[in-house]
Parts: C-alpha cells; structure tokens; sequence
C-alpha cells in the first residue's frame, strides 16, 4: 500500500476552511493502521473517528497512526476522541504538523500525553 | 452484435420456402421504442413500414418480429423471402406466454409501487424538519392515490402543552380550503381521528356515515366535490397516539382501489416514523436548551468587582450545552472565577456540565486552593462519567492581599489586563482537561484595583473558518478598545459580533471582572 503519495504538509490553510466538513478513512499499511482524517474534526466527525479508530485497534496492528495532516479545525471533541484512542490503543502516533493541529493539542497539555510526528512519513519512519 | 439466447428461438423460425434457415438480424429496442412497437405484447409481428423504415432505415425488410424482454426488446428481421411466417410466430410466442406475460407485468408493476413506497419512505424518515415532511408526505401521498387533491390534518403540542391542528394540501390551491373550518370528529371522519382504521369509499355521499352532523350535514357550500375517498390515519408507533390523518378525494366515483390504499397506509406508516423522529428531536433539543439554560447563574453582586457575563447558546441547536461560567462568593470574603466548557452536545453534556459545575462549587466553598479544586474535580470527573472531556479556567481573587490564584486544566488562557499595561495571557497551557490531567498546578499573581480578568470559551475564538491562534490574536487586540468604552456590555456585544461575523456554531461564554478597588488595600 506504500504507493499511495505521501504528503508534508505542515502549513495548514484556511483556505477551504469553509465548507470542509470533515472525512476519515482507514488504510492498512503492512501491519501499520493509519487513520487518515481531513476537515474539520469536530462533533460532526467525533462518532466517525472512534468507530475507524476502534475498527484499527481490533486488527491488533503493530502500531496505530492517526494523521491529522489534512485537518482544519481541531475541536476538544476531536481531542477527546485521540485520547480515548490513545488509551484503547497500545502503540498510538499522532501526526500534527501544523499549527492549526498543535496549537489545541499544546493549550490542553496532551502534548504530554500523545506522541506526536510532524509528519506521516516521520511517524511511520520512527520504528 | 451478439445475439442473445433468447432471440435464437425466434430467429430460427425464419425458415426460407425451402424449409432452411434465413439470414435473419436483430435490431435492439430501448424500453421507449419497446413500449411503442410492443405495447402490452410480448411478440408482434411488424408490417407497418414506416415503423420499420424508422427502426432500420434504409433496408427492404420483408419480415420482422419485435419480442419484449423486460422493459426493453428486439426487432428480429430478415430481407429475404421467407414465406408468411412472421405473423404465426408472433402469435405462437404471444400464446406460450400470454400467462406469464400478464404475471411478469403484474409484478413488475408491485415493484413500481414498492419502489415508490421505499423512496418515498427513505426521503420522509430522513427528515427532522416538521413542515418539510408533512408536505413532503401529502404530495407523496397524493400523486401515489390518483386523487384529485389530498390533505393531511396533523396534530402539534406548543409551548404551553395545549394540542393544536395544522395541515397541508396537495393537488389544489391552499386557498381552496382556507375558508372552511376544520373538520370535525363527525361520523365520517371519526375512524381517522380516532385512530381506528382505513376510510375507503367508490362514493363517500352514499355512505351510511355521510351527511349526520349539523351543520352541514354533508360537506359545506362550495366545497370541492368529493365522491371517491380515502383516509388514513397517522398513528405513532412509538405511542401509539393518532398523530393526525391523510384524506385523499376526487370528483368521481371508484378511483381508489387496494392498491391505491395500501400505498396511503404505507405513506402514512413512514409519515408517523419520521413525525415521531422530528417530535423526539425537538423535544431533546428543548430539553438540552432549557436545562443549559436554566443552569447559567446570574453573577451576584460582589463587592469592588464590577462582573459582567455573556452567554451566546450555540446558534445550531444540536451543539448546545456545554458551556458553563460561576461566580462564587466564597465564606472568607475571597471570589471564586469558574469557566468551563464540556465536550458533547446535548442532554448528555448539559448534566456532565450541571455535575461538574456543583461539584466545583462544593469544593470552592470549602476554600481549598485551586490545583485542589481542579484535582478533585478531575477525579470525581474521570470516575463518574468515564470518558468524559471538560475543561476549566479556575481563579480566586483574595481582596486582602489583592492577589489571584488560578489554575487551568486545559482550558483557553484568560486575559489580564493591569492598569497602564498590555493585555497578558494568563494560565496558558497550564494542565490537561479535567477527567484526563491528575495534577494542576496554580499561580498567584497580583490583581490591583483597576484591573481587569477576562475569562471566555473557545466559541468566542474560534470556528471550523477561524484558526484558534487568529482568534486569540484578533481577541486580544479589541481589548484596549473595549476597556476604553463607556458601556462595557455594549463594547462586548459588538467584539462578540465582529470576532464571530455575528455566526457562531459553538456556545461562547464570557465573564469580565473589573477590579472597582474601593474595598481593595
């Protein structure tokens, strides 16, 4: 599955901001679980992120990556739902590069908590 | 083309005067052109030449046989010379499935209807929107009976709990009802109301029921005529309370058939579904709003601190709830500063934001230190609502030594503003959120007369359109602005308005404390 493109991104636009309801999918890469999520992860996306993230941790992967890459608005109810993850899940990273994804993460000292790659290809680097 | 099996039969009846096979060439019909060509058939021999000319221009054909086949077809034909056969093998397959023909069309048209049904229900049940779904209902309604006009009585509760009936109209102007009254719990209309059945009559004015109520006795002057009728009653599945009726009319007599009344009763039956879903919605949509609501305290009168408050429920309802503020006077003379936010929406969130909202005031009262506060809380948080995320900004202002305490478990920083100098950012990053952190440490740092400490939630900064960094920013510098106004409330609505573009789908609470300084040292 490692043909799929890889993307950097650490300077989150607010560009589409506006109508960027968000979407999560689950992609298995050689043992490794990423969750990829785009949008906004807020209430509306909150059920949909624990039922892929859940889905992952009963695969029993190695490691679970949740990549917040793509994400324009970080909501507490998204923060609360990387922390159950983090709680269910043995091995959990959590992909924020930008500001748009840390900021929220660092007010609620989950940086603490979480391990967090600035990038997918980091998080899947560090093994 | 590839010929497909069930055409070789009928190709190999075009046989040559010499009894052997002739060419023959299928022509495919798409379902228009196998209605038109077929009509209620399943073969026709063609011999109109127009037709023919039309289907494949430009050949001479000399025999040619249209089969159906489902809701498309074929033209098989030759050019050759194959005697008179086209016509007797038309009539032979007709014959073989004339049967199975008129059953295959029998449930092909159930499945019409049953497809009708389904989308119809599919659309209705996804709605929450009360008048969407009773006009979405009645025209459904209407177009699937045949009927000349439908209407559909319904049954709401306001505010005060009395019961009061609306309704909708399909097929004719509103208008032409708007002058009657509504109708009654005559003898015809009882079964509906009531709930007790299916009305379905080829001529309703012969009805033994028809006619026996004053004061029309029958239906009133210039009413639309109505000889065939059907009713349906609307009835909840969950309580099983008439929610209201569809009634369907039409001039003539005899237009409603079972069918016609098991898809109304099938209409009716989604109806009630999604009915019962919109009224379950409001009711917890009321429910979170009220109970939120009735939780927000009246700051009380606090003495040197002038203390205002805004609480904005989130413009969409279904995100309401989790927002709370406190002002608590605490025994020792010293006040207590509370700002909170719940995770959820709802009437799950607002009784986590009641529990935790008393449970940060029994701990305040007894005066403990803030970090002890905010620790207890989280405990008692992580305990009894297990997955549970809330947020807290916790601060005591102590008049006697002028100084405040506060710690922050993973809430927005607060504003502080001393006198002659720039706005600060106060408890940043202090400690995670309640029911996840299990230490939160405090900071004192002085409040001198003149100062002011601006607590809010992140509904106030930021939005799926505002990044939360901009938010703060932007806060921040309409803070000179708004201290330097003559009327603080005011200065704060306008702020609020411009920070959000006057749209916010999340609660926003703020609590401005001014320090007055007349009992301060």
């Amino acid at each position: 599955m490692s043909a799929m493109a890889e993307r950097d991104v650490t300077g989150n636009s607010l560009g589409d901001a506006a109508s960027s309801a968000g979407a999560a999918r689950l992609e298995d890469r050689d043992g490794t679980a990423v969750l990829h999520v785009e949008g906004a992860l807020d209430l509306a996306l909150a059920p949909k992120l624990r039922q892929l993230a859940e889905r992952a941790a009963r695969q029993r992967p190695e490691l679970l990556v949740i990549d917040l890459t793509g994400v324009t608005f970080l909501a507490s109810a998204g923060m609360a739902e990387l922390v159950r993850a983090h709680r269910a899940t043995a091995a959990l990273r959590v992909v924020a590069g930008g500001r748009i994804t840390l900021r929220p993460l660092e007010l609620t000292r989950l940086t603490d908590e979480l391990a967090i790659y600035p990038s997918l290809s980091a998080a899947l680097a560090a093994r | 083309m590839t010929a497909r099996p069930g055409f070789d039969a009928v190709r190999r009846a075009f046989v040559g005067p010499d009894g052997t096979a002739v060419a023959t060439e299928v022509r495919p019909l798409g379902p228009a052109e196998a209605r038109a060509v077929l009509g209620d058939h399943v073969a026709v021999a063609v011999t109109d030449r127009p037709i023919l000319e039309n289907l494949v221009p430009g050949k001479e054909i000399t025999h040619a046989v249209a089969v159906g086949n489902g809701d498309r077809g074929a033209l098989v034909y030759t050019t050759r010379d194959a005697g008179e056969l086209s016509t007797l093998v038309a009539d032979a397959i007709e014959a073989a499935t004339a049967d199975l023909a008129g059953t295959v069309r029998r449930l092909q048209g159930e499945a019409v209807v049953l497809d009708a049904l389904h989308s119809t229900g599919r659309e209705l049940t996804a709605q929450l929107d009360i008048d969407r779904i009773v006009q979405d209902a009645t025209d459904a309604a209407t177009k699937a009976t045949g009927a000349a006009f439908g209407a559909f009585f319904y049954n709401l509760v306001d505010e005060f709990g009395e019961s009061y009936t609306l309704y909708t109209i399909s097929g004719v102007p509103r208008e032409a009802f708007a002058r009657f009254p509504m109708p009654r719990n005559t003898a015809v209309f009882a079964p509906t109301f009531d709930g007790t059945g299916t009305v379905r009559s080829g001529d309703i004015r012969k009805d033994a029921r028809f006619g026996k109520n004053a004061p029309y006795h029958g239906m009133p002057a210039g009413h639309l005529p109505v000889c065939s009728y059907l009713a349906v009653p609307v009835i909840s599945p969950t309580t099983g309370e008439v929610l209201g009726g569809f009634f369907f009319g039409h001039p003539e007599p005899d237009r409603f058939t079972t069918r016609h009344e098991y898809l109304a009763d099938g209409i009716a039956g989604y109806s009630a579904i999604a009915l019962d879903n919109a009224r379950l919605y409001e009711r917890e949509r009321t429910l979170a709003t009220e109970l939120s609501r009735s939780m927000l305290p009246v700051a009380p009168p606090t003495p040197g601190l002038d203390v205002l408050t805004r609480y904005l429920p989130a413009a969409t309802g279904s995100k309401v709830g989790g927002d709370w503020f406190d002002v608590i006077p605490l025994p020792s003379g010293a006040t207590s500063f509370v700002i909170g936010d719940v995770v959820g929406h709802g009437v799950t969130a607002a009784t986590v934001m009641g529990q935790v909202r008393t449970a940060v005031r029994s701990y305040a009262r007894l005066e403990l230190p803030p970090s002890e506060v905010l620790r207890n809380v989280s405990e008692l948080t992580g305990g009894l609502f297990g997955e549970s995320f809330v947020t807290c900004f916790y601060a005591v202002h102590r008049p006697d030594d002028g100084t405040l305490t506060y710690a922050n478990a993973g809430h927005l920083p607060a504003i502080l503003v001393r006198p002659g100098e720039a706005p600060e950012q106060i408890g940043e990053a202090l400690a995670q959120p309640l029911g996840i952190g299990t230490t939160f440490p405090q900071r004192t740092t002085a409040f001198p007369r003149g100062a002011d400490l601006v607590l809010y939630t992140d509904g106030l900064v930021e939005s799926r359109t505002r990044d939360l960094t901009l938010g703060i920013e932007w806060l921040l510098a309409g803070i000179p602005a708004l201290l330097a106004a003559p009327d603080l409330g005011a200065a704060w609505d306008k702020l609020v308005g411009e920070l959000t573009g006057g749209q916010h789908d999340d609660d926003i609470a703020v609590i401005h404390v001014r320090h007055r300084g007349e009992d301060g040292r």
